[in-house]
């Protein structure tokens, strides 16, 4: 193709000095725009209204943008934004204002110079730029390497540079982040905490003056303690202010022992000859306490009534809306019709692994586990499986069956009375377990999600038997916001909370407040009264009248 | 029923000589017209007598006038019936329209019943030639007058375009119960209770509800003795349709509906059903509200829920109704500030569109499902999908919410039948979606009165390139919505089809909703100029190439806009701007299809002759040997077809893999042998982090090789049952101490023994999280780690004594050979296979080996464990 058109100067300098803007929303590259705006630039450029000659047609104008990419390879890159339309629906996509420079510069120099040395300049640069595509040029540019073999060596330096820029970019962290843990911030709640006194002085201290009767402290004895405070100044601010764990000690206790390795949760209290510790803290403070984090929760209530300005995954009546209260489904969970539901934003499953065996509860068998029909749950979302051991790896295999993809791992280390490792978890096979594991497993692409707030460890103490750290709740709200769903498999009395789900076999009753859901449960009931339902095999014994009977019922579940 | 007109505006009240004014002027037509002077009655003064009855509304005038009750023995409507039906056009139209007035406010009763005996007189011809023929389209009184009034002015141009076709209304409804009525005292509930025929006719036929309503709603909430369902059931059924007529209901009437409709319960009638085994939350419902915040909540609660399928959503759909009558006769600023006390994370332009949008989108499928099952004709369909990229344009990407719980319904009261509900949800739906069109229009015609706009973005370190896409963005929120609603429109007109409604409503909600469209359309033009226009143009050439029903329509909207709004005011700014002047040229050149569509762009705006388009023959394949990259193409609307279809904007993921049932306990037993240690030894979870592993890797078995092998079936069971056999017996058996029968035999697979330090409870270190807990996260728990002295840290870890380990020999097994405990595949027995896949349950790892193990690393703890019996 070849174009006897003489170079549009003035529209290389247009180019040149809005690249950007011709480029960028509401333009996005639209050559009747660019025409456009060229026009009115050549308008207002001329003191006098431009001659006809001066005015070019579109035509015209979308030939010079050929002519120009055509002398300066790569300057100019055009794309088709519907191959069926014509070609005035044509786009510009990229401007190289390198070459254009070039282009101009040459031309404003060697103005008498004719078209055929252009021509072989043009070429040459061909060769030089290697007729790679702008997409090609820009990968060569991030692989800094090859980019330093392969380049022309005067184009060193400038690849350097935007290798460096592209990297830079590449690393800032999104504002989204910081925001959203600023969000996190302003409008989470505050729990109550006090800290705890890690002076061994104040623990013997005070083990000399407290009066144990039953594993309690029943009475201190002040004025011992006013005395040693002369000598230990501070010890009575901290005593006021933190938690201070007071060595209990019996006739049988054994100093050289040492610390007894199960603490408080000691079986054997009465013989037991290692030391264990009983908690002292002032009842002043922890009324104290819990007035401020109640003050303080509050204030970040009112707060968050003003408008949020970063409203990412939250829905629209965030601040107004009353959060779900608890809801609970008593039922096997093997057999429940996880259909009737609905969708949830964050799934947590809390499985007994068989592998709890020797643990004093009912376990779900680990095949029926994998069985679960848990893929109705979510469209897109989190769901978070506690595994144990070994069940790490079915754990993950579930999740893939299920349509999860692992994409995280949460760790809770245990800690004990004192705040410390748990040092006597009676499984593992190579190490004590001292630590759970929670995979997080994504289905989809949620949009919403609001990450990189929490960490991917909880460090908390044991509770009931299996009980999982509180924590968990915090970082699930954290991560999905407080309006939307959120369910619990397996869970426990002590599981149900605002915003909640919770199904298991081991809750006490029933209670759903969402109508639709209830509706729908009251149907899965009425419909399962009859007990051969979950017995297909029983179905082999019943007569043949009866079991159209039965076969319709199951279409009709 | 949907709308209220601007100049009723609870803010915009006329004060009391105004009113006075007004009253004394119709008072005056009235007796003019009755007088019956044929030289001063003309079709312009009924049409402004008309016209001034908006005003007679409660809002207006919300005490029982006096003067108006002077109206007696005036006859208005025979002067009116005698003109020519040249001088007036649809001159029945505009009776219907004033004998509708009439009726709905109880001082203007007296000129129906005056006229009565004539108007039957005059229409005695057509009354009997038409009389039995059953006339589907039945409207009630407030209905028409809510249509109406949702226009600035009623005028001949209006009745035009609307095609009311009131006649038979008029004649075969609303004249026949006045008839009825005129000698009887007002009807009584108890009339009807009596007979559920009578019942079922007051409830489905909106002209007799409406008179109901007209004539004898005082009695309805007076007479507090009625009990029983079927009363309160009939009151609920009648305040659904009082709320929703606002204005024209008076008062303290309409706050006894809206009580009754919101705490959902008529008061006077027990509702408490037993309740149902599983608690529920509507004994603890929460106290009535009233304010504004809640209408908006309601609306929040729609946006919050965009998969909601509101056929399921009665009640919701029924609040949302009347919220969005009552939001639309607030001022701009009013809902300024509802919106900001609730904290919402939309503006007040975006909650509207994205309702607009929501309710739109619903219908267009609902519309899409009726009528691809009703028509059968392929050629005769067009396509009405909205594009993908609408709804995650402006639709926020937000988790599952829970839903409020004043969206549920309460059962008792709603035991209508299903299509009779269905309906009802439907014009409910329409008469929402053409209120939300009207309230985005008067927000942006408020903005423009006050000279506010929006789009100033007064951060001057906003880069302009953001500032263009927020532009962008806000064109975008509202051409979403709007073409989408237009889309509504063309498809209600052209297919006849519905299964829901009757053909003429189709028609006139076609109508209202594209008339109050290109209004909103207009107003948005003329708030922000040139760039509403501009954006406008691209966003109409961008969704003409992707759908030819939206070109359709687009070319529809650009000619109404140009050259049919009664001024010239688009084209003159059109013109003003280079880049809206080279927009439209282009998209008009490339859609020209020499059609008169297309031809007053040509003349009118560019002054260019219209070019000629011939017509052409060809073969698809000329056609598409034509097309450049025609393959590319091809595959390009297969993806795209393929995600339209894709409805509910679930993204594309894992299909999770089948669970045959094959797979149940009874054969999910592995097929490997236990007799074979070699095999059984293959963990499929041999990635352990745990338990280290280098077994052989053998290929997974497919479910394929389970069904050929279902003939192992029976002896798969019995290994099952020997593995439980198996577990007891270990329990029970006494174990022998062995020390030779651990590292020698290499069964370690390749481990060291000093691997056999695991049981030792050890922990490196626990200092690690010194301090980091304590204040960086104040939501983290106050028992985090502080270090501290590890219990363990001033012993020594002792290797325990081979001695003291105590493995079990799996002599009482035949079936299978057990060396010792610490075989790191201790699962041998209990491998499992799901889904082709071998599991370990671990079963046999805890009991055969380390928790049978006395607490060794503690050698003087005194601690028991509970298998320690066994070491005794
Ligand atoms: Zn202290
Ligand atoms: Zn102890």
């Amino acid at each position: 193709m070849t174009h006897n058109s003489t170079m549009n100067l003035p529209l290389v300098q247009f180019l040149m000095e809005n690249d950007a803007e011709l480029l960028k929303v509401p333009l996005s590259g639209h050559l009747r725009d660019i025409y456009s705006i060229y026009l009115i630039q050549m308008e207002n450029n001329h003191i006098e209204p431009p001659t006809h000659e001066q005015l070019i047609s579109f035509e015209e104008f979308v030939n010079d943008l050929k002519f120009i990419s055509e002398v300066a390879p790569g300057s100019l890159s055009f794309k088709r934004e519907n191959p069926l339309l014509s070609q005035v629906d044509e786009l510009l996509e990229y401007i190289d204002v390198f070459p254009l420079k070039t282009l101009y510069e040459l031309y404003t120099k060697r103005q008498e110079s004719s078209n055929d040395q252009v021509q072989q300049n043009s070429n040459k640069k061909k060769e030089q730029v290697g007729n790679t595509s702008t997409l090609e040029r820009l990968i060569n540019i991030l692989d800094f390497e090859k980019s330093m073999t392969t380049v022309h060596s005067s184009n060193n330096q400038q690849h350097k540079i935007l290798s460096n820029q592209l990297n830079k970019i590449l690393e800032t962290e999104p504002a989204s982040y910081e925001l959203a843990r600023q969000r996190a911030k302003e409008i989470t709640p505050v729990i109550e905490y006090i800290s705890t006194c890690r002076d061994h002085q104040h623990s013997s201290i005070l083990a000399s003056t407290v009066y144990i009767v039953n594993n309690k402290i029943v009475s201190m004895q002040w004025s011992k303690l006013s005395k040693y405070e002369i000598e230990n100044p501070q010890f009575m601010a901290c005593l006021k202010s933190k938690i201070h764990y007071v060595p209990n000690l019996k006739p049988q206790t054994d100093l050289t022992l040492g610390d007894c390795s199960y603490l408080d949760t000691c079986h054997k209290l009465g013989s037991c000859r290692y030391l264990h510790y009983l908690q002292y803290i002032p009842e002043f403070l922890t009324d104290e306490v819990t007035r401020e984090t109640h003050a303080k929760n509050i204030k970040i209530k009112s707060e968050s009534l003003k408008i949020p300005f970063y409203t990412h995954g939250n829905c629209s009546s965030l601040v107004i809306k009353e959060q779900a209260p608890p809801q609970w489904i008593r039922c096997d969970v093997r057999k429940f019709d996880f259909n009737i539901i609905g969708k949830f934003s964050v799934v947590i499953a809390d499985p007994a692994w068989n592998i709890h065996m020797n643990l004093p509860y009912g376990t779900c068998n680990d095949i029926e586990l994998l069985q679960l029909p848990l893929n109705h749950l979510q469209d897109e979302g989190i769901l978070f499986l506690w595994v144990t051991g070994r069940a790490i790896e079915l754990g993950k295999e579930s999740l893939a069956n299920w349509g999860y993809k692992v994409i995280n791992e949460l760790s809770w280390i245990k800690t004990n009375q004192l705040g410390r490792t748990i040092v006597t978890g009676r499984t593992g096979h190579w190490l004590n377990h001292s630590k759970e594991h929670l995979l997080l497993g994504v289905k989809g692409d949620p949009q919403w999600i609001n990450k990189h707030i929490d960490i991917d460890l909880i460090v908390s103490t044991t509770r009931e038997t299996s009980r999982k750290p509180d924590e968990l709740y915090g970082i699930i709200e954290r991560l999905v916001g407080p309006h939307a769903r959120k369910l619990e498999i397996f869970g426990r009395d002590h599981n149900i909370r605002p915003g909640w789900l919770t199904i298991g076999n081991q809750l006490s009753g029933t209670c759903i407040h969402e109508m639709d859901v209830k509706r729908k449960y009251d149907k899965f009931i009425a419909s399962n009264k009859n007990p051969n339902k979950w017995h297909k095999k029983d179905m082999n014994g019943i007569k043949s009248g009866n079991q159209k009977k039965f076969q319709s019922q199951i279409s009709t579940f | 029923m949907a709308n209220t007109s601007f100049q009723t505006d609870v803010n915009d009240v006329p004060d009391d000589q105004t009113t006075g004014q007004l009253i004394d002027s119709i008072c005056n037509t009235c007796q003019l017209l009755h007088n019956n002077q044929p030289k001063r009655i003309n079709s312009k003064l009924i049409f402004k007598l008309v016209h001034s009855f908006r005003f007679l509304n409660y809002n207006v005038l919300p005490a029982e006038n006096k003067k108006l009750l002077s109206l007696n023995n005036i006859d208005i409507f025979t002067p009116i019936l005698n003109l020519p039906d040249d001088s007036i056009p649809e001159k029945f139209d505009i009776i219907a329209i004033l004998f509708a007035y009439c009726s709905i406010r109880s001082e203007l009763h007296p000129l129906i019943i005056n006229s009565l005996d004539s108007l039957i007189n005059h229409l005695r011809d057509s009354y009997d030639s038409t009389n039995g023929i059953v006339n589907s389209d039945i409207f009630g009184m407030y209905t028409i007058v809510s249509y109406v009034e949702q226009f600035d002015e009623i005028s001949p141009q209006l009745l035009q375009f609307l095609q009311l076709n009131l006649r038979d209304t008029l004649i075969h409804q609303w004249i026949p119960l006045w008839q009825n009525y005129k000698d009887s005292i007002p009807l009584q509930l108890s009339n009807f209770e009596q007979n559920s025929n009578e019942i079922t006719s007051l409830l489905m036929n909106n002209s007799k509800l409406d008179f109901f309503i007209a004539t004898s709603i005082d009695n309805l909430f007076n007479k507090q003795e009625q009990n029983g369902e079927k009363s309160s059931y009939i009151i609920y059924q009648i305040t659904k349709r009082v709320i929703l007529l606002n204005h024209w209901i008076p008062k303290d009437i309409y706050q006894i509906a809206t009580d009754i409709i919101i705490s959902h319960e008529v008061t006077s009638a027990s509702t408490s059903t037993s309740l149902p085994t599983v608690s529920s939350s509507q004994s603890s419902s929460k106290p009535i509200k009233h304010d504004l915040l809640f209408n908006l909540q309601i609306i929040m609660e729609l946006i919050d829920h965009p998969e909601l399928n509101y056929l399921e959503e009665p009640r919701l759909i029924l609040l949302l109704q009347v919220s969005l009558q009552k939001l639309s006769t607030l001022s701009v600023k009013t809902l300024h500030e509802i919106v900001n006390k609730s904290g919402s994370t939309q503006t007040l332009s975006a909650i509207f569109n994205m309702t607009q949008f929501l309710l739109t989108k619903f219908l267009v499928k609902m519309e899409n499902i009726t009528s691809s099952s009703s028509t059968s004709n392929l050629t005769l369909k067009k396509d009405y999908s909205i594009p993908d990229w609408f709804h995650d344009a402006i639709i926020p990407s937000i988790p599952p919410i829970s839903k409020s719980l004043f969206i549920f319904d309460n059962d008792t009261l709603e035991n209508e039948s299903e299509s009779n509900k269905l309906k009802f949800i439907v014009e409910s739906l329409l008469n929402s979606l053409n209120s939300t069109i009207i309230i985005n229009k008067k927000i942006l015609s408020q903005y423009n009165s006050l000279n506010l706009n929006p789009l100033t973005l007064t951060s001057s370190s906003t880069p302009s390139t953001v500032k263009l896409l927020i532009k962008e963005k806000y064109m975008e929120l509202y051409f979403i919505p709007s073409l989408t609603t237009l889309l509504l429109s063309d498809q209600l007109s052209t297919i006849p089809l519905g299964i829901l409604y009757p053909k003429k409503k189709r028609s006139l909600y076609a109508l209202f909703i594209f008339a109050n469209t290109t209004n909103l359309l207009e107003s948005l033009i003329k708030l922000h100029g040139n760039i509403a226009l501009y954006h406008l143009i691209k966003f109409i050439s961008k969704i003409s190439a992707t759908n030819l029903t939206l070109q359709k329509i687009s070319i529809k909207l650009l000619n109404h806009l140009f050259f049919h709004i009664g001024s010239d005011s688009v084209k003159q700014l059109c013109l003003q701007n280079e880049l809206t002047t080279q927009a439209l040229h282009n998209y008009i050149t490339i859609w020209n299809d020499g059609t008169e569509t297309y031809k007053l762009f040509f003349e009118d705006l560019f002054e260019l002759e219209q070019p000629k388009v011939d017509t052409n023959s060809t073969s698809l394949t000329t056609l598409l040997s034509k097309i450049p990259n025609v393959e590319t193409i091809i595959n390009l609307n297969q993806q795209i077809s393929n995600i339209t279809y894709n409805d509910d904007h679930s993204p594309i993921q894992p299909t999770p893999r089948k669970m045959s049932s094959q797979f149940s306990m009874e054969n999910a037993m592995p097929i490997s042998t236990n007799n074979n240690n070699i095999p059984s030894k293959y963990d499929a979870y041999s990635a352990s982090s745990f338990i280290p592993s280098n077994k052989p890797y053998t290929p997974p078995i497919t479910a394929s090789t389970i069904n050929t092998s279902t003939n192992n079936n029976n002896n798969n069971n019995n290994n099952n049952n020997n593995r439980y056999l198996f577990n007891n017996s270990m329990i029970n058996t006494p174990p022998v101490t062995t020390n030779n029968t651990i590292p020698n035999d290499g069964g370690f697979n390749g481990l060291t023994p000093t691997h056999m330090n695991d049981n030792i409870p050890y922990v490196n270190t626990t200092n690690t999280q010194e301090g980091k807990n304590d204040n960086n996260y104040p939501y983290g728990s106050p028992f985090s780690t502080r270090g501290g002295t590890h219990p363990m840290s001033n012993t020594t870890p002792k290797t325990p004594t081979v001695s003291s380990m105590i493995t079990t020999s799996a002599s009482s097994n035949a079936t299978s050979t057990f060396s010792n405990p610490w075989n790191e595949s201790p699962g041998t027995f209990t491998s499992n296979m799901v889904g082709g896949k071998m599991v370990n349950t671990g079963k046999n790892y805890i009991l055969g080996g380390h928790s049978r193990v006395r607490n060794n690393s503690r050698a003087q703890s005194i601690h028991i464990d509970q298998f320690e019996n066994d070491n005794t």
